[in-house]
């Protein structure tokens, strides 16, 4: 007998009872009664994240979060996420920026901040991310806000692209195994001459062109 | 090429897991991304109001934070976020409550109100197993449950054919039976 459809089908309120022992049938109607309860279903509010995050950062000011152990004893010391992050993201992407600084043009485009939404595709339906498009005096600076995205597996990782007419350009790649926001991308094209962005998996050793395995899509909308 | 699947997005790395014990604030918003839906939940189901809930998951969060050092990093970060957060709950609402007009304490009406860890262990863990599901079935998932809809009444909803419905119904329920399998033997927290 297979137990996973079995529940399913006694789960599922449009489909027949499959006539279960009295034990499975009673801890599957308290999974039942938690789905009905519209408590399941609440969603926390937008800005909870970023009030939480502010409390924390003004406890660890003031000195009432928890100070920072340093595992190992008095001399060792912990490099904080960020900081290693940050270092990892240098490593990344250094190659980027350095060609992004060498095709920067006085004439590049001052506007304000645009914003595009991806969508998820068949590899990761989940996935959403929010998109802010900073130009700057030496290229574009692209903050991914990542949601339903899992982490990259081992041995493979994320790749951002621009496409355009003119052909594909990369602009950072990211494993999102820390699940932090935002992800700190760079281009040193324009957005008007390539505004297809899109996110694709990648296997570490395999040639740096886009997979086919694409988990986030949008365009820059020029209008 | 390796296929992205729901299961891999369930776990936080051993760096981070490292980092929210040492106090570290973007670990506490990786932690906060991969539970703040559950606690939430379970926040809710305690306080079943919007407001005290905000206060209960945002203290639950900072107190685990706080705490964080004391935490075993080899067990599962989720039943130890829980009971912080009933507890945390169970706080607010006695911080808000005040004796009743039958003359009786606060107190005596947390026992009959407040829901037990079991049925807020089982709140966080179908929130979590929800979360994991793609939108399209936990849209499914919804209707059947919480709107009480039936196949056909979800298919006319979402344009779509009733074959369409029962079988991402049938591909969601079997996801969650998996994904709880441990309430449904009975397994422990």
């Amino acid at each position: 007998m297979n137990r996973p459809d079995d529940w399913a089908d006694h789960l599922d309120p449009g489909v027949d009872d499959p006539g279960l022992g009295a034990a499975e049938r009673e801890r599957l109607d308290v999974v039942a009664a938690v789905l009905r309860d519209d408590a399941t279903w609440d969603e926390p509010p937008a800005g909870l994240r970023a009030s939480l995050l502010a409390a924390a950062r003004a406890q660890a000011r003031e000195g009432t979060g928890p100070a920072l152990v340093r595992p190992g004893g008095p001399h060792a010391s912990v490099t904080p996420l960020s900081r290693r992050r940050a270092t990892r993201w240098w490593v990344a992407v250094s190659g980027v920026a350095a060609a992004a600084a060498l095709v920067a043009v006085l004439a590049w485009p001052r506007e304000r901040p645009a914003t595009l939404a991806l969508s998820g595709t068949a590899f990761a339906p989940a996935a959403t991310a929010a998109v802010r498009l900073e130009p700057k005096p030496a290229g574009l600076a692209i903050h991914l806000q990542v949601s339903g995205l899992p982490a990259a597996p081992e041995n493979a990782y994320y790749a951002a692209w621009l496409r355009g007419p003119r052909g594909t350009v990369p602009i950072g790649s990211f494993h999102w195994r820390e699940k932090v926001n935002p992800i700190d991308l760079w281009s040193g094209v324009l957005v008007e001459a390539y505004p297809e962005l899109f996110v694709t998996l990648q296997r570490e050793g395999e040639p740096t062109e886009p997979s086919s395995d694409v988990v986030l899509t949008g365009r820059v909308d020029a209008g | 090429m390796p296929r992205v699947t729901s299961g891999e997005a369930a776990g936080l790395t051993q760096d981070v897991l490292d980092a929210f014990r040492h106090g570290d604030v973007d670990a506490l918003a990786a932690v906060y991304d991969r539970y703040h839906r559950a606690v939430w939940s379970v926040s809710m189901s305690v306080l079943r109001d919007r407001s005290l809930a905000e206060d209960a998951a945002q203290e639950t969060f900072l107190r685990a934070w706080r705490a964080a050092a004391g935490y075993d990093a080899g067990r599962d970060l989720g039943p130890w976020l829980l009971t912080i957060a009933r507890r945390t709950a169970i706080d607010v609402y006695r911080r808000e409550s005040r004796p009743t007009q039958g003359g009786h304490g606060a107190e005596q009406d947390l026992v009959v109100r407040m829901p037990g860890i079991e049925r807020a262990w089982e709140t966080f863990e179908v929130r979590a197993a929800l979360d994991d599901l793609p939108p399209q079935e936990r849209d499914i998932v919804r209707m059947s449950h919480f709107e009480e809809l039936t196949h056909r009444e979800i298919a006319a909803a979402l344009d779509v054919p009733v074959g369409t419905v029962k079988s991402r119904s049938h591909r969601a329920h079997r996801r969650l039976a998996v994904r709880l399998a441990h309430l449904v033997n009975g397994g422990d927290a």
